[in-house]
């Protein structure tokens, strides 16, 4: 940036451009090419580039890659590929029949045309603390399987965040696909439940809640609660599972235990919302998706 | 169809009063509409990017474009050092030392002024080579907002003025004094209206193309008007108005009041291309808009309301003090005195004192936007309102109608010299209570409040002027000054409009408007067809402006609603003459009297004798083609008019500060259903409707259509839109990511109704419409709100009430108001 003056661009500062056809070739480019960077919907790299916020010399394209979009199943698991789109993952029937949070909080990033360029690999590779998928795939217990022209390791989601617009991908990583499991054993009913809160529904998160619950014979027998937006990255709330499970999935337990959340000091404090209200509207969300995805869980929504 | 005798006043109107569809919505629904950005610009062109402040105070020490300025491509670096040759400070309507420049001189007053220009060959070469340039500052201390402005030993954002206050001013009707005296109870309200905008899709854009051999600058530019702001910009680039041609495209991409403020850009970019001799084209960014473009006033207000024993409003005082940012820029102190002449609102109030204080500080300078300063009158005065029912015992809306102006008392002068036209605003709040089925609302208030919900009902109610009388601004010249020979008052708000009908018999319509969205193509057919007697996709609309091959005025553009009441009547008006024009040809041809002519289904005939007779297409051949014949010898062998329309009330301010500043005066009645959510304070919309006076409409369509937006618009305003920066004056929400506008998908839908009185002062009755909602929509949010949480006694003061305000205010607190567990009742 210039010394001394502001200046708003509307154009990147100059760039080449390759496109990949393979995850083999994008690695290979990545790993040869000085500054290169991913892109794939282009939808938080481009404005960035055209702010010049970034300035990447090479893009590498990874969004014609055949298959790397695909959703498919892997026993009760789904395996999501990088370049999955908003759109196309919020529509899904596998996701919605297994996994529907993830459905939930496809629906809700941005606006339309955001949700048919923007991909579920570009979104967690960009690390927006009020990204929607972050707080979902770490009460999912989600993996991400990342690849490198020499190497390819499984991240579970609750490492892969690091704080703001960052995270352990190194320069010649890329998210090749995001892996789900899923057990149950026997008489267990789950629910899920993402919340998202902002004045209008297609702003950026404030807060952001995901929810997943086990229950056995009317006891909570999982509970896992992941929070996003009002921290520098996503953070499972382990002391909710502590005080909850074993007690009846009663809506005075759940206030109970989301009224005692120790939020820490790091709560993100700006214009759009203090960190006293953003820890307030945590509890309520907490309290409320809990009491959500126990509902789902039991039918009774 | 039938088109009747011209000397009957009444013309049948097929086309008068239906939602006909809209015949621009092709071209501007399917990317084929042209805006700024898509015109072709003249050879040479080259690209402007601006770099400015990133210091909202700061003396200007060296700017250093050297290496900047090496960078092929590049044609210049320009900084007020080079412009203020070819270029005077743009003429403020304040009588003040200030001298405002559309780039800064030796200090910057906002983050975000024009510090210097680069102009490039391409913009991607513009936007490198302005990262090579560097400015030293000295940081100076910031004054932000209106306290920190008017503190003891505060920093002045003028040093020549010797104070952030730039104008004062009260204003007093009748006998005020005595009317307090009078008063067995004075109710008082404080509102806060933060600084906002209601941003554009498109943004601001100029290409300007100065040509050194006639000596004449060309701009291309979305500016919508008023005219009076090209002359400004003329003086300021020293040009006489006929060397100074302005174009507006047809279609502008949206504006809401803001795209007034493109003239300072004009001036800019037009300096840029007469210092460098090359045509240069700027477009504004979406950050740039926000920083550097214009906003809303930031307004404090204090009313005071003297009541009668039986509730009659005996008068009305306020305290207002408006930050107007870093430069007292025209058409201010237009936040408050455009309101002057309606400022008491559909009420009867004699007695009226308005103290206005115009503060200046380190932030964007403002300008109208939607509703010029009306939201920022609205809120108070109904809080206000309804604050005296509940202090009365009243009920709200028949408080409201007690006070109000009654049918037999129209035309009407209020206290301060404004001439409201027509209206019974009694019947219209009957109409709302039916629209928005009042009992049905307040039974479901009452089951809802059992459940334990918080639920609130709020109304408001306000005029709904239209069309903007110049006249209002020299209420901020001293009277003394006006007393003077030399001084030269202004008035009126006319607008024309040209009909010709070419050789071939095809009609064009060529109005002064600039719209942004309106319709005006849909609605100017509409009223041509209806009186020629075709179908209004026979009728081809021009809008925009080119200054040099249009016939218009001082007040042409689009704003201020002025469409729907004078520039309906212009195009009424030229269609009722062109077909005066073609029955006194007729006449000449068939050798009758022009009475006797008729015009039916494209022929026109005698009326006493039906074998004399002929085509429209003939006789407009016959009058383009053969003006020789002896039946049209000595005759007028134009089939062109043109007329220009203004109305007569529209005179110059009186020195006892009267002034009428708008010719037509709609009513509006909004009523308004809320939920808050307890814990988190978010607010949502249950039911909203409103009631308009347009006068009647020429498309009730396009008009419903419209509101609907301005509705929209409101319950954004009032939720959570506000410009916020921080203590040193930075901007932070300068993204639609950050400001948040409601898009298709968010849009709640009102019910709308109509109670339209037509105006005797327009041919068809119609008034201007589609502001209203912008100001009693968040007044009557904010009344639904207070009510929704009468268990707090809530006063809300700050508009935007954004939901974390609600929780921290009230909701967060426990100490509930006395009323809390006695009250059951509804607003």
């Amino acid at each position: 940036m210039p010394r001394g003056v502001t200046l708003y661009t509307l154009t990147p500062p100059k760039f080449d451009y390759k496109r990949a056809s393979s995850v083999e070739e994008a690695c290979k480019l990545l790993a040869t090419t000085d500054g290169a960077k991913v892109i794939a919907g282009g939808q938080s790299l481009l404005v960035a580039m055209r702010l010049r916020l970034a300035s990447p010399a090479v893009l590498v394209d990874i969004g014609h890659i055949s298959d790397l979009g695909n959703i498919s199943e892997e026993g009760m698991g789904l395996n999501i590929g990088a370049t999955c789109t908003h759109s196309k993952l919020a529509r899904s029937k596998e996701v919605m029949e297994r996994f529907p949070i993830l459905c939930e909080a496809a629906a809700r990033v941005g606006d339309e045309q955001v949700r048919n360029r923007g991909t579920i690999g570009g979104s967690i590779s960009h690390a927006d603390p009020a990204g929607n998928y972050a707080p979902v795939l770490t009460a999912l217990n989600a993996k991400f399987a990342v690849v490198s022209a020499s190497n390819r390791r499984t991240i579970a989601a609750s490492n892969f965040f690091e704080g703001p617009y960052t995270t352990v991908l190194n320069g010649d990583e890329l998210v090749e696909k995001v892996v789900l499991e899923k057990k149950l054993s026997s008489g267990t009913k789950e629910g899920h439940s993402f919340m998202k809160f902002s004045t209008m529904p297609q702003e950026f998160a404030t807060v952001n809640v995901a929810s997943v619950v086990a229950i056995k014979d009317g006891k909570f027998e999982e509970v896992t609660v992941a929070l996003g937006a009002l921290l520098p990255k996503p953070r499972i709330m382990p002391e909710l599972g502590e005080s909850l499970i074993g007690k009846a999935t009663t809506a005075e337990n759940i206030r109970q235990a989301s009224q005692k959340l120790q939020l820490g000091s790091e709560i993100i404090s700006d214009y759009k919302a203090s960190a006293q209200y953003r820890t307030h509207i945590a509890k309520v969300l907490v309290a409320r998706s809990l009491l959500t995805a126990v509902n789902r869980a039991t039918g009774a929504e | 169809m039938t088109i009747q005798s011209s000397q009957e006043k009444r013309t049948e109107q097929t086309y008068v009063g239906v939602a006909y569809p809209r015949l621009e919505d092709l071209r501007l629904t399917t990317g084929k509409a042209k805006f700024l950005d898509d015109l072709s610009v003249p050879p040479g062109t080259h690209y402007a990017v601006i770099l400015r402040s990133p210091y909202a105070h700061a003396k200007i020490k060296r700017i250093d474009a050297e290496d900047a300025i090496k960078v092929p491509g590049v044609r210049a670096v320009l900084t007020a050092v080079e412009l203020l040759s070819v270029m005077d400070p743009l003429p403020l309507a304040l009588r003040s030392p200030i001298r405002y420049y559309p780039i800064a001189t030796d200090r910057a007053r906002y983050a975000g002024e024009p510090v210097a220009v680069v102009i490039a060959r391409t913009r991607a070469i513009a936007e490198d080579a302005a990262s090579k340039v560097n400015v030293d500052y000295e940081p100076l201390e910031v004054v932000a907002d209106i306290e920190k402005a008017l503190a003891q030993g505060a920093p002045n954002v003028h040093e020549a003025v010797g104070s952030n206050t730039v104008w004062k001013k009260t204003f007093s009707y009748g006998d005020v004094g005595n009317a307090f005296e009078q008063a067995v109870k004075v109710v008082s309200v404080d509102v806060r209206v933060n600084g906002y905008t209601v941003p554009p899709m498109e943004t601001f854009g100029v290409v300007a193309e100065y040509d050194r051999g006639s000596d004449v600058l060309t701009e291309w530019c979305n500016f919508i008007g008023p005219f009076t702001m090209a002359y400004v910009v003329a003086k300021a680039l020293r040009l006489s108005q006929d060397r100074f041609r302005v174009i507006v495209p047809g279609d502008i991409g949206g504006s809401f009041g803001t795209k007034l403020a493109v003239y300072p850009y004009m001036a800019l970019i037009g300096a840029c291309s007469i210092f460098t001799g090359v045509p240069v084209k700027w477009i504004e960014t979406r950050m740039e808009h926000f920083v550097g473009s214009t906003r809303a006033a930031t307004r404090l207000s204090h009313l005071e309301m003297a009541l009668s024993a039986d509730g009659e409003f005996l008068g009305l005082k306020a305290r207002i003090t408006d930050d107007i940012g870093a430069y007292p820029r025209s058409p201010e102190p237009g936040h408050l005195l455009k309101s002057v002449s309606n400022f008491t609102g559909p009420y009867k109030i004699a007695n009226l004192e308005i103290s206005g204080e115009y503060v200046t500080t380190n932030t964007l300078p403002t300008s109208p936007i939607r509703a010029f300063g009306r939201p920022h009158l609205c809120i108070p005065l109904e809080k206000l309102v309804d604050k005296c029912a509940k202090i009365t015992g009243t009920d709200p809306l028949e408080l409201r109608k007690r006070n109000f102006i009654q049918p037999r008392d129209f035309p009407y002068t209020t206290a301060s010299g404004g001439v409201y036209d027509s209206g019974d605003y009694g019947a219209a709040i009957e109409k709302l209570k039916q629209i928005f089925d009042l009992d049905g609302a307040r039974a479901d208030i009452l089951e809802k409040r059992r459940e334990g919900r918080l639920v609130g009902l709020g109304f408001a109610v306000g005029i709904e002027p239209s069309v903007s009388n110049m006249a209002y601004l020299d209420l901020a010249i001293p009277e003394e000054e006006r007393q003077k020979a030399t001084f030269m008052p202004h008035s009126g708000g006319q607008h024309s409009a040209t009909l010709k009908i070419e050789p071939d018999g095809h009609i064009v319509a060529r109005l002064d408007s600039c719209p942004q969205g309106q319709g005006h193509e849909t609605v100017a057919a509409q009223l041509v067809a209806s009186v020629l007697g075709v179908n209004p996709e026979d009728v081809r609309v021009l809008t925009g402006v080119d200054t040099f091959n249009v016939s218009w005025s001082i007040s042409s553009g689009t704003y201020a609603s002025r469409f729907g009441s004078l520039g309906i009547s212009a195009v009424y008006s030229a269609a009722l003459d062109m077909r005066k024009k073609l029955t006194e040809a007729a006449s000449k041809l068939l050798g009758v009297s022009a009475d006797d002519i008729v015009m039916e289904n494209g022929v026109l005939f005698s009326k006493s004798r039906r074998d004399l007779k002929i085509s429209s297409k003939r006789l407009v051949g016959t009058v383009y083609w053969n003006p020789g014949s002896d039946a049209l010898k000595g005759g007028d062998h134009t089939l062109s008019v043109t007329r220009t329309f203004n109305v007569e009330t529209l005179g110059p301010a009186t020195l006892d500060n009267k002034v009428n500043a708008s010719a037509t005066y709609g009513f509006i009645g909004t009523a308004a259903a809320v939920e808050v959510d307890r814990d988190t304070g978010s607010v949502s919309i249950l039911k909203y409707a409103s009631v308009h006076d347009s006068g009647g409409s020429v498309n009730p369509g396009i008009v419903e259509q419209l509101c609907v937006g301005a509705a929209n618009q409101a319950a954004s305003h009032a939720l959570h839109q506000e410009l916020i920066h921080d203590d040193r004056g930075q901007p932070l929400n300068i993204t639609f990511g950050d400001y948040y506008v409601r898009t298709a998908e968010d849009f709640f839908t009102p019910i709308f109704g109509s109670a339209a009185k037509k105006s005797p002062f327009t041919p068809l009755g119609t008034k201007g419409v589609s502001e209203g909602d912008n100001m009693t929509g968040p007044a009557a949010l904010l009344i639904a709100i207070q009510d929704a949480l009468y268990e707090y006694n809530a006063d809300i003061d700050t508009v935007p009430f954004t939901a974390e305000r609600i929780w921290s205010r009230f909701l967060s607190k426990n100490n509930l108001g006395e009323s809390a567990s006695s009250r059951s009742d509804v607003a």
